[in-house]
């Protein structure tokens, strides 16, 4: 298996397409840092609204690399599915496309192990653009915004959390987005299976997360009940909760707390949930399937 | 011992029968020609032997082992190459060749990999990427990545598809030299019937899906069994005329245009005297080996097929 997994990495990281998601994540964060460095008063402006005109905000504390890390997560990380299904959308279809599925499947490897391989090479690739969007995100912020206490904006009030309660909130946002892309790269895989080109999976994967982030976000009481709570995308912007403190009886927040951590759980279970139900119908497809490639 | 042992394979998709109740067997050191028009179920044949497409029904026996008990361990001791042969074209002809070895589980070394592609005729381009190859080039590579292994059994799937003249005659001598030099088995399959005439032992005609002659080359290129075929003014007449003499024996059969004979090619000139002697008007005759006729009447018309029984 440990072999399977080096091969796959080895194809995936030799193919040019591999780095185009990490060059796109580069050139965003980066476009994002600019705007900010130059005009990140209107957008902490734009943030706290009205709260603007009776508070005395200090821009200069609250534009900082922690701050700034956090909007570009809440910028990119709806977009960065888009780049997951590049690669796991590529990774049976875009065999099959060049020919070579067969002469794969064709050797002494169980398809199941073949798949499983395939899998955790998609995963590896999924968590080292994130390890990266942290590296740029995250760590280039410090470096030019330097860190201070972060200004959280949430349901028309504002939370702030000391900069050293922040590292390990980071930590584990990255992780949960590991998890909640991860997602995203299973479905990609399963739609792979099917297709004879990475064309189909890709684009169906980027449609079906668009259907269903739109059907998440949309205000309609008969979906809050009977399809949100069922839809990955509903779980999958859960790590937000990390930066949700519990409150204390005079309104700072708590370090070390959060203040939803069930509801955190349960999401992570729900994409876990999906991430096995896609795969392990990836496995049976492609176990069953004739390849006619 | 037989290294394949098929029987009665049938494959259905959905509505369309692609094998249909195939059995033969492919002795150890054969090289065993497929042969068949495109569409006649070669492909998917030699695709249910590497486990690409599941049999609808009916067994595959390899060295012996039950093919889908035994997949791993037959497979490991199988190379082949299916119809072209893709490789990854952002690799280097080395990194694909050490990707499959490896996959193979094969521990060959560099070095050995290095006279791999030497002796196929790559020793100058082993870290050039593949996509920068030409279609001979890329089946030699693929050669290679199916002999990587040192298997006992290799699968050709239509070789000589895309190759020039020059390509084809090395694509034959390779066959010849590995049945011959390094006692591998070989099946390989072509709708060429010169192709699989020059390097088979034993061939097998397939169409529709349907096993139609299997033998030895040759007894199948028997002259004894040399096929003719006389185009006359009124064969129905002429077949009467005959019936009266010893030539009625070998008539096979009798069409709106021809009549059909199955005799040793030395009596040819013997019919055509015959032929004259009964003022049977003669307008074409025709001599060709039993299997070259049968594969031409399969190409030509299958209404033909019933003129030749093996």
């Amino acid at each position: 298996m440990w072999q399977l997994l080096q091969i796959e990495l080895f194809k995936i990281f030799r193919k040019p397409r591999t780095y185009i998601s990490f060059g796109a994540i580069a050139a965003m964060v980066i476009i994002i840092q600019i705007a900010l460095k130059f005009d990140g008063q209107s957008y902490i402006e734009f943030i706290v609204g009205g709260l603007k005109d009776s508070l005395d905000i200090p821009y200069e504390h609250i534009l900082n690399g922690f701050f700034v890390c956090f909007i570009i997560l809440n910028l990119l990380l709806i977009h960065i599915p888009l780049l997951i299904a590049l690669v796991a959308g590529d990774s049976i279809a875009g065999e099959a496309n060049m020919g070579t599925l067969r002469l794969l499947a064709s050797k002494p490897v169980s398809r199941t192990k073949l798949m499983i391989a395939k899998f955790m090479a998609t995963v590896v690739y999924t968590g080292l653009l994130l390890l990266w969007l942290a590296f740029i995100a995250l760590l280039l912020s410090i470096l030019v915004f330097g860190t201070n206490d972060i200004l959280i904006a949430r349901n028309d009030a504002l939370e702030i959390i000391r900069s050293n309660d922040v590292m390990w909130r980071y930590l584990a946002a990255f992780a949960f987005a590991t998890l909640a892309l991860t997602t995203v790269a299973a479905l990609a895989f399963l739609l792979s299976v099917f297709a004879e080109n990475s064309i189909g999976p890709i684009v169906s994967t980027i449609s079906i997360v668009i259907v269903f982030t739109i059907l998440s976000e949309m205000q309609i009481p008969l979906y809050d009940r009977t399809i949100k709570p069922f839809l990955f995308t509903s779980h999958m912007l859960a790590w937000k909760g990390f930066f949700y403190s519990k409150i204390d009886a005079g309104g700072s927040s708590i370090p070390g707390t959060i203040e939803n951590l069930k509801a955190i759980g349960k999401s992570a279970v729900i994409l876990v949930l999906y991430i096995t139900g896609f795969v392990s119908a990836a496995i049976v497809v492609f176990n069953r399937k004739d390849i006619l490639s | 011992m037989f290294t394949v042992t098929v029987s009665h394979l049938t494959k259905k998709f959905r509505t369309h029968l692609a094998v249909e109740d195939l059995s033969f067997t492919v002795n150890e050191g054969d090289v065993y020609g497929f042969l068949g028009q495109n569409g006649a179920g070669k492909s998917t044949t030699i695709r249910m032997l590497l486990t690409l497409v599941t049999p609808t029904d009916g067994h595959i026996k390899i060295f012996g082992l039950d093919l889908r008990k035994e997949r791993k361990k037959i497979l490991s001791q199988v190379g082949a190459v299916i119809e072209k042969p893709d490789l990854y074209k952002y690799l280097s002809a080395y990194e694909n060749l050490s990707l499959f070895a490896r996959i193979s589980g094969s521990k060959i070394s560099k070095k050995e990999l290095y006279a791999q592609l030497e002796m196929v005729g790559l020793g100058e381009r082993v870290n050039d990427k593949v996509k920068t190859f030409s279609q001979g080039m890329k089946q030699r590579l693929g050669i290679a990545v199916a002999l990587v292994h040192n298997p006992r059994l290799i699968i050709l799937d239509e070789p000589a598809n895309g190759l020039d003249p020059q390509g084809i005659a090395d694509m034959r001598n390779l066959i010849l030299h590995l049945s011959r030099h390094q006692n591998k088995t070989i099946v390989v399959s072509s709708h060429l019937l010169h192709e699989i005439e020059q390097v088979s032992t034993r061939m097998l005609i397939i169409d529709e899906g349907k096993k139609m002659v299997e033998g030895t080359v040759a007894s199948l290129l028997d002259p004894s069994k040399t096929l003719v075929e006389v185009e006359v003014h009124n064969p129905g007449n002429a077949a009467n005329l005959l019936e009266n003499t010893g030539w009625s024996k070998w008539l096979q059969k009798t069409t709106e245009t021809m009549l059909i004979f199955q005799l040793p090619r030395e009596s040819i000139p013997d019919l055509n005297r015959e032929l004259v002697r009964l003022k049977i008007q003669v307008l074409s005759l025709q001599a060709k080996t039993s299997l070259e006729s049968y594969f031409l009447s399969l190409t030509r018309s299958k209404q033909n097929v019933a003129a030749f029984t093996d």
